[in-house]
């Protein structure tokens, strides 16, 4: 178990092993001395204020049809364009009042429902007002620099683009989103350290990061729900193969810092030896191949992963929910009998306890402890 | 003097704040992390690895068994179901007893057992059809697992124990009371409340004794939810047809007292006896809920009923947020000294 140590011992480590310069210490304490709100906001709290700001919308709405100004698509543009413009600016001149903060929050979001809406109605169709929302999205993403408006422009851009993807008659188009909100979700947590010393990423990669993983968790729920008539025929195992390749890259990414001593000398342990690596591999194989008509279990793993990895326990909870919920769809959507499917769950139980014995006994993992 | 923040213990949002202000590298940063063990070491990889292949493998498993049972293979011989059945559940339970309830592979195999015991039970309402109703099934499951779950100082045991008791009191709700008597319909929830509360209270008590095997902490937030959500339906019932159901049911003011008297215990006792931040929060986000009810329910139709509404939504969650902000900053505050 590790030992819970103080920030004065922890930093004197560092500045033995020349990583932190000692003058460094007293600026330290001055910055723990005045503490900064935005980091120390949980994830809960977050959700408490998006939530508020969402419940807001529909009385916003409510209150501006009843005064008469949404009377034509026209105006419901004019509206959420000067509520989106009016709310940005808002938020910059008055960003450290909570409440100025949540009703700029809850006014842009309804500038954006009507503003979205009012060209979907003017444009007839729907490329225009999907192309307008990543463009928004994008540049709300940019400008307003909040963490709900971030994470929620991440997922509204999805829907935009999944949109785009339909109508352009593009459905396979779904695998290369897929996978590229994978490899972003890896590079936004693996890369964390980096993101947090950046002056520019600091505040954008906690969003964007939870926005990905969550955008890749929703766009996969659409290969749960086969036989839905919106949705058009998708050769679900493009997505399987990819997220297979980017599982692997992460398994070896991790592998590799993990076999690192000099590095970290924490871990003086001879970690995992060739063979091992070998095994992972061929295992991750098996299991997409097994699994292939179900990419949100991989998805779900890979996200599991990044939990551990950045002992982030959000994103493991959530990878625990969707690993759930497409290991149930898995087996109810399964064309067999309840015999076979049976066999088949076994099987795999099986397999997976006799992983577990290779992995603790013949090739223990790290060495015996 | 102020006391020196260095000389507080190091944790993850302190490092984070620090290589915000550009006092950490990267490296220096991501060692730290390792060094308090936010970021995994191999030892931890490997105990992952292990836990997540054990309890993966006993999910699959059981519901393979499941499966094979609710698929009645008209074929197989009755005594070759009950014997398949009490040989796997023999062995799970000789196997924790062998392995110990202290390692995971102990705990899971109790588990196991525990749920091979409710399909032996389905097996034996499938072969010799007696009529009872399904809430005796899982009434019986229930009794008959609590010494396993009392023996085995695992959460996920006491989580079945829980949903069993939830499903038969539904069912006898369903197949029972609204079929021979008329009693009103706020009784139903209320009960359903008692039940969770009553697991609420002891999981409190038994938390706050410091057991290290309920460390996991997520038993308990489940269990709050649930009891909260179950009271909170009849109390926003309460709200919406005060003045039409009241006579009638006269359970709905009770739910009303019940649920503000609750939800003021709550956020003094997680805000004063035992902090907690995310109980106190989805406390909040309730009370957000009912709140919001009342006032629509208060407010006349006019122009602004709409704008005043969405005001008091956004006031309701500024205050809250902030509260919580302040309760954390006072508690972080406390500790330091």
């Amino acid at each position: 178990m590790t030992e819970q140590l103080t920030l004065h011992t922890l930093f004197d480590e560092l500045v033995t092993q020349n990583r932190l310069q000692s003058e460094a210490l007293a600026k330290m304490a001055d910055t723990l001395s005045t503490p900064n709100d935005e980091i120390s906001t949980p994830w809960f709290i977050s959700v408490l204020i998006g939530f508020g700001a969402w419940m807001a919308i529909i009385p916003f709405i409510g209150f501006l049809a009843t005064i008469d100004v949404l009377n034509s698509p026209s105006s419901a543009i004019v509206v959420g364009a000067i509520l989106v413009i009016g709310t940005v600016w808002l938020h910059y001149f008055k960003r450290n009042n909570l409440f100025f903060n949540q009703l700029a929050l809850a006014l842009n979001l309804t500038g954006q429902v009507l503003l979205i809406g009012g060209i979907a109605i003017e444009a007839k169709g729907v490329v225009v007002p999907a192309l307008a929302t990543c463009f928004l999205e994008i540049a709300l993403i940019s400008v307003y620099r909040d963490s709900i408006i971030r994470f929620l422009g991440v997922i509204i851009a999805t829907l935009a683009t999944l949109v785009l993807l339909h109508d352009f008659d593009l459905p396979q188009g779904i695998h290369v989103l897929i996978v590229l909100f994978a490899v972003g979700a890896i590079w936004y947590w693996m890369a964390e350290p980096s993101h947090l010393t950046n002056k520019f990423m600091a505040s954008l990669y906690k969003p964007l990061g939870y926005g990905f993983v969550i955008a890749l968790q929703t766009v996969l729920l659409l290969s749960i729900l086969p036989n839905a008539d919106f949705i058009p025929p998708v050769t679900w195992w493009y997505s399987t193969l990819g997220l297979m390749v980017v599982l692997l890259m992460l398994e070896y990414h991790l592998l590799r810092i993990n076999l690192m001593p000099v590095e970290y000398n924490l871990l003086q342990v001879n970690l995992i030896p060739s063979l091992e690596s070998v095994a992972i591999f061929a295992g991750t194989g098996l299991v997409a191949l097994l699994l292939y008509q179900s990419p949100g279990i991989i998805a779900a793993i890979i996200v599991l992963l990044l939990g551990f990895q950045r002992g982030n326990r959000v994103l493991m909870g959530l990878s625990i929910i969707f690993l759930t919920v497409f290991f149930i769809a898995f087996y109810y959507h399964l064309n067999i009998t309840l015999l076979m499917k049976s066999i088949t769950l076994m099987s795999a139980g099986l397999t997976l306890l006799i992983l577990r014995f290779v992995f603790k006994y013949v090739f223990p993992l790290g060495g015996r402890s | 003097m102020p006391p020196n923040p260095l000389d507080r213990f190091a944790t993850p949002n302190y490092l984070y704040t620090l290589a915000q202000a550009n006092h950490l590298t990267p490296s220096a940063l991501e060692y730290a992390l390792r060094r308090i063990g936010t970021v995994p070491g191999a030892e931890d990889w490997r105990h992952f690895i292990d836990k997540v292949l054990l309890l993966l493998a006993t999910t699959l498993l059981l519901a393979g068994i499941i499966f094979f049972f609710a698929y009645n293979w008209a074929e197989m011989h009755r005594f070759i179901k009950f014997a398949v059945l009490q040989v796997a559940l023999l062995s799970m339970a000789l196997f924790a007893s062998l392995r110990g309830l202290e390692r995971l592979s102990g705990q899971a195999a109790l588990l196991a057992a525990a749920v091979l015991l409710g399909a032996l039970l389905a097996v034996y309402g499938q072969t010799y059809q007696t009529g009872a109703d399904a809430f005796g099934l899982f009434l019986t499951w229930a009794i008959l697992i609590i010494p396993w779950v009392l023996l085995s100082s695992f959460a996920p045991m006491w989580l079945l124990l829980l949903v069993l008791l939830n499903l038969s009191l539904i069912l006898y709700w369903d197949q029972v009371v609204e079929v021979h008597y008329n009693l009103p319909d706020t009784a139903f929830p209320l009960l359903l409340f008692l039940l969770n509360a009553i697991a609420m209270f002891a999981w409190e008590f038994t938390y706050k004794q410091g057991l290290s095997w309920l460390k996991g902490y997520w038993l308990g937030m489940i269990i709050f939810c649930i009891a909260l959500t179950v009271l909170m339906i009849p109390t926003l019932q309460a709200i919406i047809e005060f003045g039409y159901k009241w006579q009638s049911d006269p359970l709905l003011p009770v739910a009303a007292v019940l649920y503000t008297g609750l939800t003021s215990f709550i956020l003094w006792y997680y805000r004063y006896q035992r902090h907690d931040l995310l109980l106190l929060a989805v406390s909040l986000l309730s009370v957000i809920i009912v709140l919001t009810t009342l006032i629509i329910k208060m407010l006349p139709i006019n122009v602004f009923t709409w704008l005043i509404l969405a005001l008091a939504v956004i006031g309701q969650a500024s205050l809250a947020t902030k509260w919580l902000q302040q309760t954390a900053k006072t508690w972080q505050q406390e500790a330091q000294t």
